[in-house]
């Protein structure tokens, strides 16, 4: 589950996800930046008004009605002022206070801009009172009325520190959305590009494995995905055409040069039968005729292994394979016993896969005569069988020059010979036959360390009886 | 010996002929399906060479058409590519034994030996012997000149066919067909071991050896 979560976070498509997120979380963040001045503006501004406005009224009143008038409209306007928001004061020339809301003047205050002639705009901050708790801000206009009168009027800001509260908590939730949404859609977007990456990357692996024949599917929305589809798949035609046309100059180079080199042998074994057994010139002919065989023999192994690429026709049968095994290595006994080799089988009473018995034979064959060959005098060979987790496992452990590690994957290949047997007897296809016929037994080799030596371990699913079978074979 | 070609290859025909002609047979040859068959089922032979894939009747149809007439000439099939499908559908339509193209004449003709002379019927036979070496089929056991061979299993069976085919030769692939059933081709030559080891055994305590080597052809069991 980690491991998934893991892997899906390191796909291109998620990091691409990842920036879409933070696109959008940046947009919220800066649109709702733009909203909270937007606002602030706004609402200074209207807060200005109604103070300009409260100013005109109680200059006029002072026109008309001198000192006293000033103070009972301010107490008035106190008074009706229901939020308690708006500040009075009013001073004499001696500083002291002859009407207002406030204690005194108030002490830390900061000058914004000049206001009409001689007055100016101030904001300074009132400690917390019984409605409101905290310090607030307040904007207000400061302005002698006369030489004896000086007025403060102003009003505090906790209706916008109410607004930018709402709005810093719209801000949260808008941000919290908007990235469970971004994550919630990169996660159906990875999903569904990995989907369609999944399909092709699933076609590619088949493809390296050998089944060059395999395309990749298209959805036929005809979107990017199917493009890249069809596009390679093009070039898989392509490429399976020209793999064609290499192994069928192969094949047919192997197969056009039998037919003459059998004439030829033809003829020789025809000269040979007209010399008279003795002849020096016998024992010649005799060897070319050997060699032009192991020819043949070379041809008839690329046949053999491009047939058995191509077209798996062989028939595969429920069979006993420790029989066949133990045949084998009866067949080979004298062989290793002639080199001093110690030859051992280990195998369990009975394993049945489905196997075509001439084509394992050949490959058994085929490895226990390199094991043989390799072997030096006095070593040992070990051919063992188990079963183990529904799969036939035979193992053949030489103590020969083994297989460099590096090299083990290259010996399958047809004409790939290790430098080691360069002057040995073979043709540098047994191997590549071997590799060829457990494929087609879709079994699977492996070649590791003996320290010192080779071992092969083949691995053959076990033949499952179909239900209500009873006997074998 | 009479014997029938049924080939489209003229060179190849020609050669097998020529070489049969040497070794003191009597050849005729058909390059279509139709001659062939109409020589076989009119004329009388001692052995067939067939080719699988021949024009207008095909090998394996020919052999199916004399052997429901009740002709038992013995018939040796040849095919292109040993597709051992092919081999074992062969045999089972009554070819006696089956050849894979490209073949070595010697080959050919020690299997087409091997074919006309197991004739008689040979399943009444219980002892079979070359000089003075003696095989009981039933009880197993086997003699020299009166003294007893301890022979395994697979060493018994491999005497049996050497035997049964004394005087003639046997090539290495038809012993590993026969003796151990396997029809591939084998990279190092296994069977000479176990021959060597029979070889032995025969041998030990004699002076002549009964099992002789043919350099490039095989091996023939014989007295003389």
């Amino acid at each position: 589950m980690i491991e998934k979560f893991h892997r899906l976070t390191h796909t291109f498509t998620f990091r691409l996800a990842m920036i879409y997120v933070a696109v959008f979380s940046f947009s919220v963040v800066v649109l709702f930046a733009f909203i909270s001045v937007f606002a602030e503006n706004y609402l200074e501004s209207q807060s200005r008004d109604v103070i300009k406005a409260r100013y005109q009224q109680l200059l006029s009143e002072y026109q008309n009605s001198g000192s006293s008038g000033v103070e009972e409209r301010i107490n008035d306007l106190i008074r009706s002022d229901e939020e308690s928001t708006e500040i009075y004061l009013l001073i004499n020339r001696e500083g002291e206070k002859m009407a207002g809301n406030m204690g005194a003047w108030p002490q830390y205050q900061t000058t914004l801009e000049a206001f009409e002639k001689q007055g100016k705009w101030i904001k300074f901050f009132i400690e917390g009172s019984r409605t409101t708790p905290e310090r607030v801000e307040v904007r207000a206009i400061e302005i002698p009325l006369s030489k004896w009168r000086t007025l403060l009027v102003g009003q505090s800001l906790q209706n916008y520190h109410r607004v930018r509260q709402t709005l810093m908590q719209t801000f949260w939730a808008s941000l919290a959305i908007t990235l469970l949404m971004a994550f919630v859609g990169a996660y159906i977007m990875t999903k569904s590009v990995e989907r369609r990456i999944t399909v092709i990357n699933r076609s590619a692996a088949k493809i390296m494995q050998g089944t060059l024949s395999e395309r990749i599917p298209v959805q036929g929305g005809g979107d990017e995905f199917d493009e890249l589809s069809e596009n390679l798949n093009a070039m898989l035609e392509r490429i399976e055409v020209l793999m064609q046309s290499l192994k069928d100059f192969a094949n047919n180079i192997a197969h056009d040069l039998r037919t003459p080199l059998n004439r030829i042998i033809a003829r020789t074994e025809t000269g040979l039968r007209r010399l008279s057994a003795d002849s020096a010139v016998s024992e010649l002919l005799v060897d070319n005729i050997r060699d032009m065989q192991e020819l043949i023999a070379t041809f008839n192994a690329i046949l053999s292994i491009s047939e058995l690429e191509s077209n798996p026709t062989a028939q595969l049968k429920p069979l006993e394979v420790t029989a066949v095994l133990t045949n084998m290595v009866e067949l080979y006994e004298p062989y290793a016993y002639e080199k001093s080799i110690e030859l051992t089988l280990f195998t369990p009473s009975k394993i049945i896969i489905e196997a075509d018995k001439h084509l394992l034979s050949q490959a058994l064959a085929n490895l226990l005569d390199n094991a043989i060959k390799f072997t030096p005098m006095g070593g040992r060979i070990d051919v063992s069988m188990k079963d183990e987790n529904g799969h036939a496992l035979i193992t053949i452990a030489d103590s020969g020059p083994g297989i460099p590690s590096e090299m083990r994957q290259k010996v399958f290949e047809k004409f790939y010979r290790l430098e080691q047997s360069r002057n040995s007897k073979g043709n540098g296809l047994g191997l590549s036959l071997v590799g060829a016929i457990v494929k087609l037994h879709q079994g699977e080799i492996t070649l590791g360390d003996n320290h010192p030596g080779l071992v092969v371990e083949l691995a053959f699913k076990l033949y499952a009886e179909p239900d209500g079978a009873s006997g074998l074979l | 010996m009479k014997i029938l070609i049924i080939e489209d290859d003229t060179e190849a025909a020609q050669y097998l002929a020529k070489g049969l002609n040497e070794h003191g047979h009597t050849v005729d040859v058909a390059e279509k399906g139709k001659d062939g068959l109409f020589l076989a089922m009119s004329e009388k032979y001692d052995a067939m060479v067939l080719d699988r894939m021949v024009p207008e009747v095909d090998g394996l149809t020919i052999l199916q058409t004399i052997r429901a007439a009740g002709n038992q000439t013995p018939v040796l099939m040849l095919t292109a590519m040993g597709k051992v499908d092919e081999r074992v559908k062969g045999l089972k339509e009554g070819a006696d034994d089956y050849l894979v193209k490209p073949y070595s004449f010697t080959e050919l003709l020690a299997r087409l030996e091997v074919i006309t002379r197991r004739q008689p019927a040979e399943k009444a036979v219980t002892k079979l012997s070359c000089g003075d070496l003696e095989v009981d089929l039933l009880s197993r056991n086997v003699t020299r000149a009166g003294k007893k061979i301890d022979l395994q299993a697979r060493e018994f069976q491999l005497l049996e066919y050497l035997i049964r085919n004394k005087d003639t030769v046997v090539t290495r692939t038809m012993l590993l067909e026969h003796v151990w059933d396997y029809n591939f081709d084998p990279q190092t030559n296994v069977i000479d071991v176990h021959i060597s080891r029979l070889r032995q055994k025969l041998d030990k305590g004699f002076e002549t050896s009964l099992i002789q080597t043919l350099r490039g052809a095989g091996y023939k069991l014989s007295a003389a």
